[in-house]
C-alpha cells in the first residue's frame, strides 16, 4: 500500500508536469512520431537481447578431470556428469566393460564431489572397494568403472578462479545498460503517448504506471549490478513485455493499472526470491515434495471454493480481490517436475510425477479451464520426455490423453461446440467467431506501425485486455511490436534450450525448459487462438494480458530460466561464492 | 547433462510451431488485411454502422459520398444520390452490397504499413468506375418505373452504370416497416432475375450458328403461329419468308421456336451455362443472382418457348450485360469490377464464346438496328442491339433492351430491363439511349 501511494504521488507529479495544454494539444504529433519510434526501439531491443543471449559458442566450464591409465584425460565439464560408454555420456569411456550409462559424478556448490553407480553391469569401485551407496570422492582417488580405472582430480580453487576470470561474461559486447536505456525510451514514449491520447482528463495511474515501471527496471538493474552480475537480457525481455501489457491495461482499464502495478511489484519480488532460493540445490531438493502438496492443495481448495467467472471456475475471491490459484500452481508444477541427475537415474519411473500431473490436469478439467489444462499438459509432456528420454512414455501419455479427451467430448458435447468455430471465424462473425474476427480486424487496422497507444477501440470488446491482448497490441502499436512481443518469448525459450547444456544441474535445465514451455504454450493458445489459427481458449499472454495472478506467476516462472543461465557472472540465481573461495584459498588452496 | 541438452530440443518443437504459426498469421494478414480492416464490426472502421472516414468518387472525380468532420454526406445532386443509392449503400446499412461496406478498407485508406491510421483523419479515396452522369441519366429515363440498368466496359470489365429502381434519397430515408416488401433495398442489377423474353434469342442464335450447318442459307417461314405438341407458338403478326438475320431482326418466335426444337434442350442448356447466364457472376467478390434455364421436354411447346426466352427462363441483368460484352469482345467476357482501373495492365476475363460466332452475332445485331430499331433513334452511337418483351403473366410485359456500341473510345455493353413497362423497343430502348448518350459525352 505504501508503495502504491508513493507511486500515486509520482503519478500526480507527472500529471502536473504534463498539465499544460501544449502537451495535450501535441497528442497527434506525439502519436505520429511514436508510432515510428516504438517499432524501431522494439526491434533494436529484441536484436540486442538476441545477440547478447545467443552469440558465440557456449563456453564449457571445467570442474575436474578423469585421468585414464593410457595417459589421456577427460574433462568434467558439468556439475553433474554421466560416465559411460554411450555417445551421449558426458565423460565417455569407450571401453567394452563400461556400461552405456555407468555412473554419475556430481559436484556440490561447496566443491565436494560424489560418485554413484547407476546400476551398471560391471559395477564401480572407489579406491578398490565396490560402490553400493553414493560416496564422496576426493582428489587423487582411483575410481574404476568396470574395467576402466581412472584417477579423479577436481579443479583447484585457483584453476576455477582463473576459469571464472577468463570466461566471457555477458554484457561485454552488448552492454545491458545500453539496452535498458533503449527500453526506458520505449516505456516513456509509450507512457507519454497514452497520457497525451487520453487528454486532459487522463487517469493519474496512466503516467504513474509507466514511470514506476521505468524506476523498477533500473532498481532491478542496480540490484543485479550490485551483485556483480552482468546478465540482464532475461529481465529486459520481461520488462519489454510488461510495458506492452501496461499499454493494454491503460487503454482498457486505467484504474486497473494500480492493481497491475502492485502485482508487478509482487511478481518481481517473487522472481528475486525464487531465484535466490534456487541457488542452493539441497534446499531446492528438500522443497520438491512440499511444493507438490501445496500445488495440489491449492487446486483442490480452488475446486471446492472457486467461483465461476468468465466461464471457467477457477477464481477465488478473498477480501474483494479475485485471484486464480491455478496460476501459482504452475510454479509448483515446475518445481515438482524438475529433478537432479542422480534422481533421474536412481528413480527411473515417473509414476509419482505422472500421478501429480494427472491430478492437476483433472482438477483443471473439472473447473472447465481447458486452456490451462492444455498448458499443464504440454509442460508435462516436455518434463516427462526430458526426464525419461523415452518417446514411448510421451506417446503413451498422448494416447491416454487422447482417450480422455474423446470421452469428455462424447460425454459433454457442449465442450465440442466451443471448438466448432475454429478455422471458420469469418463464416460466423457474430457467433463462434466473435472474438477472433474482431481481433483480426483490429490487428489489421493497426497495420505495421499501429494507430497509436490509447487510440484503439478493440478494448471495447469484452475481455479484450486478456484474451485478445495480442490484437490490442497489434491495433495500437502495430504488427512489428506485436510480433516482437511474440519473438521476445520465443527468444526466452531458445535461450532456455541453449542454457540446458550448461546448467549446473539437470534440475535447472528441466526447470527452465518446463517454465518456457508453460510460457510458450500460453502464448500460442492466446495469440493464435485469437486469430483463428488455434481454437479460442481463455489463457493469458504472459506479461501482456491484464491480470494480477498471471503477472505474479510469470515472474516466478522466469526465475527458473534465470537459474539455468550458467554464463560467467550472468545470473543472480547462481552463487559466485567469491568470499568463501578466498577464505578457502588462504586456508590451503586445496579443498578437503 | 549432454542427454538433457539433447532432450531440451523438445522445446524447439514448440518454438518451431510458434514461428510457423506466426508466419502463417503474417501471411494471412498481408493478404486479407484490407478486408479485415473493413469488417463492419471493426470499431476502428465503423461507428454504429457508419464508416468513420473517407471519400467515394465517380470515375471523373465527382463526390458520391464523403465523410467530413465525422459526418457522412452523399452526392449533391438528388438524382445522382437516388441513382447511386444501391452501389454506395444507405446509412442504416440495409444495403449490404454497398461500396461503404464492400470497399471499406479502400475508403478508409487502408495500407499495410499504416493500417487505418490517417494523420489528418480524412481517410482514403475510392474511385468507382461508374459515371455519375450516366447514373443520373438512367435514373431520370426510368422515370419512376421499376427496373435495372447495367452498363459495362466490355474491354476492361468496369461497371460504368448500375442503377436500381425503386430507390430513395439516402439523405432523406423513408420509414420502412421491418417486413417491407417494396424492394427499395434490393440492388436489381446485381440481385434480381427477370424473364428475358426475346433477348434470350441471342443464346439460341449462337447455338444455331454453331450446331446447324448452313443455317444462314436456310429459308424460314412464319405464318404468325406454329403448332407444337398440342399448343401454339405465336408471333405478333405473320413475318413471311426470311433468312436467319431477319428472324432475329424481326424477333420471330416461330423461327426461334423451331430452332430450339431442332437444337434440343440439352444443347440450349449447355450454351446458357457456358455463357454464364445460369451461373453466379462476381463483381469484385459480390455475386449476382443466379439465372435459370429449364428446357422443356424434347419436341414440346415448352422447349420451343424456352428457346425464345419464355417458359421458366430467368436472367440477371449484370450477367446479361456480361454475355453481351462477350459478343462485343470476340467472345471474351471481362471480369467485372466497380472500381476504376488506372492501368489497362492485367486485364482478365473468360473466353466464353467462339470468336467467329461472336462476330457473326454482332453483325446480325447491327443488321437488327438498321432494319428494325433505326440508327436514327440512337444518334452518334454505333449501336448493335436486341430488344425483348418478356411476358410475365397478367401484368404488362417486362421491357428489355441489350446490346453494345462499336466504339473503341467507348466500348460499352448494356442491359436494360424496365419492369411491366410494355414493348422492349418502345420502353427500354429510350432508357438505353439516354444512358449511353450520357456515358459517351
Amino acid at each position: 500500500m505504501q508503495i502504491c501511494r508513493s507511486i500515486a504521488g509520482k503519478g500526480a507529479f507527472a500529471t502536473e508536469l504534463m498539465n499544460n495544454a501544449a502537451f495535450f494539444e501535441a497528442a497527434d504529433t506525439i502519436t505520429a512520431a511514436s508510432r515510428w519510434i516504438l517499432p524501431a526501439l522494439a526491434v533494436l531491443i529484441l536484436l540486442r537481447c538476441a545477440v547478447s543471449m545467443l552469440s558465440g559458442k557456449p563456453e564449457r566450464e571445467v570442474w575436474g578431470w578423469l585421468s585414464l591409465p593410457g595417459g589421456g584425460k577427460i574433462a568434467l565439464t558439468n556439475w553433474e556428469n554421466i560416465v559411460g560408454r554411450s555417445r551421449s555420456a558426458d565423460a565417455r569411456l569407450p571401453h567394452a566393460s563400461v556400461s552405456r550409462t555407468h555412473a554419475a559424478l556430481t559436484r556440490d556448490r561447496k566443491g565436494g564431489w560424489t560418485v554413484q553407480d547407476l546400476r551398471s553391469k560391471t559395477g564401480t569401485k572407489l579406491r578398490g572397494k565396490p560402490l553400493r551407496e553414493p560416496a564422496a570422492i576426493h582428489s587423487g582417488d582411483t575410481v574404476a568403472f568396470g574395467g576402466a580405472a581412472c584417477v579423479f582430480t577436481p579443479s583447484t580453487v585457483k584453476e576455477e578462479r582463473d576459469q571464472a576470470r577468463t570466461r566471457r561474461r555477458p554484457g561485454a559486447r552488448i552492454h545491458p545498460g545500453a539496452t535498458l536505456i533503449l527500453l526506458t525510451a520505449f516505456v516513456l514514449t509509450l507512457g507519454a503517448e497514452h497520457t497525451a491520447a487520453a487528454g486532459e482528463g487522463v487517469h493519474p495511474a496512466v503516467p504513474a504506471a509507466f514511470l514506476a515501471l521505468a524506476v523498477l527496471m533500473w532498481a532491478c538493474y542496480a540490484v543485479t549490478r550490485g551483485l556483480h552480475r552482468t546478465g540482464f537480457e532475461v529481465e529486459t525481455l520481461a520488462f519489454f513485455l510488461t510495458a506492452i501489457g501496461l499499454g493494454v491495461c491503460a487503454s482498457s482499464d486505467p484504474e486497473g493499472l494500480w492493481k497491475q502495478l502492485a502485482c508487478l511489484l509482487a511478481g518481481v519480488a517473487l522472481y528475486f526470491f525464487i531465484g535466490s532460493w534456487l541457488r542452493d540445490l539441497e534446499r531446492v531438493k528438500a522443497l520438491r515434495a512440499p511444493m507438490a502438496v501445496i500445488g495440489l492443495l491449492l487446486l483442490v481448495f480452488n475446486l471446492f471454493t472457486a467461483q465461476s467467472i468468465f466461464g471457467a471456475k477457477n477464481w477465488i475471491r478473498i477480501a474483494g480481490i479475485s485471484f486464480q490459484p491455478s496460476e501459482l500452481v504452475k510454479i509448483c508444477f515446475v518445481f515438482t517436475g524438475a529433478a537432479t541427475l542422480d534422481r533421474l537415474y536412481r528413480k527411473r519411473n515417473l509414476i509419482a510425477f505422472v500421478a501429480f500431473a494427472a491430478a492437476c490436469v483433472l482438477c483443471l478439467g473439472a473447473m472447465s479451464d481447458f486452456g490451462t489444462a492444455a498448458v499443464f499438459f504440454t509442460a508435462y509432456i516436455v518434463i516427462a520426455f526430458m526426464r525419461s528420454g523415452s518417446f514411448a512414455t510421451v506417446l503413451l501419455s498422448l494416447a491416454g490423453t487422447g482417450l480422455g479427451v474423446f470421452m469428455v467430448l462424447t460425454a459433454r458435447p457442449y465442450v465440442l461446440s466451443r471448438f466448432s468455430a475454429w478455422g471458420r471465424a469469418w463464416q460466423d462473425p457474430q457467433g463462434g467467431g466473435f472474438q477472433q474476427t474482431r481481433t483480426m480486424a483490429a490487428a489489421a487496422s493497426g497495420g505495421l506501425l499501429g494507430l497509436g497507444g490509447g487510440r484503439g477501440r478493440l478494448h471495447l470488446v469484452f475481455a479484450a485486455d486478456t484474451d485478445m491482448a495480442f490484437g490490442m497490441a497489434a491495433e495500437e502499436l502495430g504488427l512489428i511490436v506485436a510480433v516482437a512481443a511474440v519473438l521476445a518469448l520465443v527468444l526466452l525459450a531458445v535461450f532456455a534450450v541453449r542454457s540446458a547444456g550448461q546448467a549446473r544441474s539437470t534440475f535447472y535445465a528441466i526447470g527452465a525448459c518446463a517454465a518456457v514451455t508453460i510460457l510458450l504454450t500460453q502464448l500460442m493458445l492466446n495469440v493464435f487462438g485469437s486469430v483463428d489459427i488455434l481454437p479460442f481458449t481463455g489463457v493469458t499472454f504472459p506479461w501482456v494480458s491484464k491480470g494480477g495472478s498471471s503477472m505474479i506467476s510469470v515472474w516466478g516462472l522466469l526465475a527458473f530460466v534465470k537459474a539455468a543461465d550458467a554464463r560467467q557472472n550472468a545470473s543472480f540465481a547462481i552463487a559466485l561464492d567469491r568470499k568463501k573461495e578466498k577464505k578457502r584459498e588462504k586456508a590451503g588452496g586445496e579443498r578437503p | 547433462m549432454r542427454r538433457i541438452q539433447k532432450r531440451a530440443l523438445a522445446v524447439a518443437l514448440l518454438v518451431a510451431a510458434v514461428l510457423a504459426m506466426t508466419a502463417l498469421y503474417a501471411a494471412r494478414w498481408a493478404v486479407h488485411g484490407g478486408e479485415w480492416a473493413g469488417f463492419p464490426s471493426n470499431g476502428d472502421a465503423f461507428i454504429a454502422g457508419r464508416i468513420r472516414a473517407g471519400t467515394v468518387r465517380d470515375r471523373d472525380g465527382e463526390v458520391l459520398y464523403a465523410v467530413r468532420d465525422g459526418e457522412g454526406r452523399y452526392a449533391q445532386d438528388e438524382s445522382v444520390r437516388r441513382a447511386s443509392l444501391h452501389i454506395i449503400g444507405d446509412r442504416a446499412g440495409f444495403i449490404g452490397s454497398g461500396a461503404l461496406f464492400h470497399y471499406a478498407g479502400t475508403i478508409l485508406g487502408y495500407d499495410p504499413v499504416n493500417g487505418l491510421y490517417s494523420a489528418d483523419g480524412t481517410g482514403g479515396v475510392l474511385t468507382l468506375s461508374v459515371d455519375a452522369g450516366a447514373q443520373r441519366a438512367a435514373w431520370e429515363a426510368l422515370d419512376g418505373r421499376n427496373g435495372a440498368v447495367a452498363v459495362i466496359n466490355y474491354v476492361t470489365g468496369e461497371v460504368v452504370c448500375s442503377v436500381s429502381s425503386p430507390a430513395f434519397d439516402p439523405e432523406d430515408p423513408p420509414e420502412t416497416a421491418p417486413d417491407d416488401t417494396s424492394g427499395i433495398y434490393m440492388n436489381r442489377p446485381l440481385s434480381a432475375v427477370y424473364t428475358p423474353g426475346s433477348v434470350f434469342k441471342l443464346v439460341t442464335l449462337a447455338a444455331a450458328i454453331e450446331n446447324i450447318e448452313d443455317v444462314f442459307d436456310r429459308d424460314f417461314h412464319c405464318s404468325g403461329s406454329m403448332e407444337v405438341g398440342g399448343g401454339r407458338v405465336t408471333c405478333t403478326h405473320a413475318h413471311g419468308d426470311m433468312k436467319l438475320e431477319d428472324a432475329l431482326a424481326l424477333s420471330c418466335n416461330c423461327t426461334f421456336g423451331q430452332l430450339a426444337l431442332e437444337l434440343g434442350g440439352e444443347t440450349l442448356q449447355k450454351y446458357a451455362d457456358q455463357y454464364g447466364l445460369t451461373q453466379r457472376q462476381s463483381v469484385d467478390g459480390l455475386h449476382t443472382a443466379v439465372g435459370r434455364f429449364d428446357a422443356g421436354a424434347e419436341g414440346s411447346l415448352n422447349l420451343a418457348w424456352s428457346g425464345a426466352g419464355q417458359y421458366h427462363d430467368l436472367v440477371n441483368p449484370m450477367a446479361m450485360a456480361r454475355f453481351v460484352a462477350a459478343i462485343a469482345n470476340s467472345g471474351d467476357a471481362p471480369d467485372l469490377t466497380m472500381v476504376k482501373k488506372t492501368a489497362l495492365l492485367g486485364l482478365s476475363g473468360e473466353h466464353i464464346m467462339n470468336a467467329a460466332t461472336a462476330d457473326k452475332i454482332a453483325q446480325i445485331m447491327d443488321y437488327a438496328v438498321r432494319r428494325t430499331y433505326g440508327p436514327e433513334n440512337f444518334p452518334g452511337l454505333a449501336l448493335r442491339a436486341k430488344s425483348g418483351t418478356a411476358e410475365v403473366g397478367t401484368d404488362k410485359p417486362n421491357a428489355w433492351f441489350v446490346g453494345f456500341i462499336q466504339d473503341p473510345e467507348h466500348p460499352y455493353a448494356f442491359a436494360v430491363c424496365v419492369e411491366n413497362a410494355g414493348f422492349g423497343f418502345s420502353q427500354a430502348a429510350p432508357v438505353a439511349n439516354a444512358v449511353l448518350q450520357a456515358a459517351v459525352r
